[in-house]
């Protein structure tokens, strides 16, 4: 499984979306889910596939799941297999 | 005010209550009008308006119930609660929750906590010893969750650790030093959130009571029952509770054997078709999205095909 397809699940768990309509373009305004607690869920998946300990500040401040990429691509985990 | 303050029973007794009330569980009530001879309050009831003060003698529900009350229709009434028994920890939280037919509010606030509590040792004896091991599971759900909260801090963390090394020598049944864990570890989780065992139990206990209404399906048996299933289920997903339990010095083989002593197989079963009907519910409760490790819908699995006794 390729980062970008774990990624896809998790986000698809965190924030309980169809499969049908997930988009990795897609931004939070757009997410019913995606509240504080959201965020909380977000961090725990990403430290849990990726490794990466999100700090909160850094959490709160993600807008859409292309973000998501670009902060876990400077931490060198590659997105573009 | 952070925290009520705890007056012996004794002091109780010699307390000049003014005008006053006893709110009470039916079941109680002669027991707590013996000791206490005020006018008592059917537990059904509310109380009137204008009181001095306002003393409660009974579970989390009629707990909770009293400090809306409170904060709603009698904010210069003093409220002193004494707990029937431990486990809520609801005497000495500023969380009110109340139960309108199976919906669930939630009300926080300073406004909610009681000014006094206090612990009448004798009343436990009233409680079957069933309730009673529930009553400890659910203590234990509390310290346990609000310990591995991912949103907890270095200092409910280090206040639950204390708790869970106190109850991990304490055996589970009647013993008065329940009450004093129960209200810190409802103190503790109430500052940290808890994790998918409340999740679970907040979501079936409706439905349950329901489906089963004279097998008492309540928040303690439903976390008693779940201890093990979930911590189970949290650490074959995550090392970070082998950790945390290292560096606070806690015995987890110990932790281990205590939540399995709460499992019950036959209800597990039980519970079980609820569980996966109402699974993408639990998913979405507050409590579950504060797990100590994310709760993914896929993780239904491990409950239907685990054996955990």
């Amino acid at each position: 499984m390729t980062n970008r397809e774990k990624l896809k699940d998790l986000l698809m768990d965190v924030f309980l979306i169809e499969p049908s309509e997930f988009r990795f373009d897609m931004m939070r305004d757009e997410i019913e889910s995606w509240d504080s607690l959201g965020v909380v869920s977000m961090a725990l998946g990403i430290q849990e596939t990726f490794g990466y300990h999100m700090k909160p500040e850094e959490a709160v401040a993600i807008k859409g799941f292309q973000q998501i990429i670009e902060i876990l691509e400077s931490k060198g985990i590659k997105f573009d297999e | 005010m952070n925290k009520p303050e705890v007056w012996p029973l004794e002091n109780l007794s010699a307390f000049s209550f003014g005008k006053a009330a006893v709110w009470t569980l039916d079941l109680l009530r002669e027991k707590v009008t013996g000791r206490f001879p005020l006018d008592p309050i059917a537990e059904n009831a509310t109380p009137p308006i204008g009181l001095d003060t306002l003393l409660v003698v009974g579970g989390g529900e009629l707990m909770d119930r009293a400090k809306y009350w409170r904060a709603t229709q009698g904010p210069n009434t003093k409220l002193i609660i004494i707990p029937s028994i431990w486990g809520s920890g609801a005497e000495n939280s500023r969380i009110a929750i109340l139960n309108d037919g199976g919906k669930k509010s939630i009300f926080i606030g300073s406004e909610y906590l009681p000014d006094v509590r206090s612990v009448w040792p004798e009343l436990v004896e009233t409680i079957p010893e069933q309730f009673v091991a529930y009553a400890c599971g659910d203590v234990w759900a509390h310290a346990l969750e609000g310990f591995l909260s991912p949103v907890g801090s270095d200092e409910t963390r280090a206040q639950l650790m204390d708790v869970i090394k106190d109850i991990s020598d304490l055996p589970v049944g009647k013993n008065a030093a329940w009450f004093e864990f129960g209200a810190r570890a409802c103190a503790g989780q109430a500052a940290s959130s808890v994790g998918l065992v409340h999740g679970i139990a907040h979501t079936l206990e409706g439905p349950l009571r329901s489906k089963y209404p004279n097998q008492n399906m309540g928040h303690a048996k439903l976390c008693s029952i779940f201890l093990w299933p979930v911590f189970s289920l949290n650490m074959k997903h995550s090392n970070k509770i082998h950790e945390q339990f290292k560096i606070a010095g806690i015995d987890e083989q110990l932790v281990i054997n205590i939540l399995k002593s709460f499992y019950d197989a036959e209800i597990y079963h039980k519970i079980l078709p609820s569980l996966e009907e109402h699974w993408r519910l639990i998913l979405r409760d507050p409590s579950s999205r504060t797990n100590s490790v994310l709760v993914r819908p896929s993780y239904i699995e491990y409950f239907k095909t685990a054996d955990f006794s």
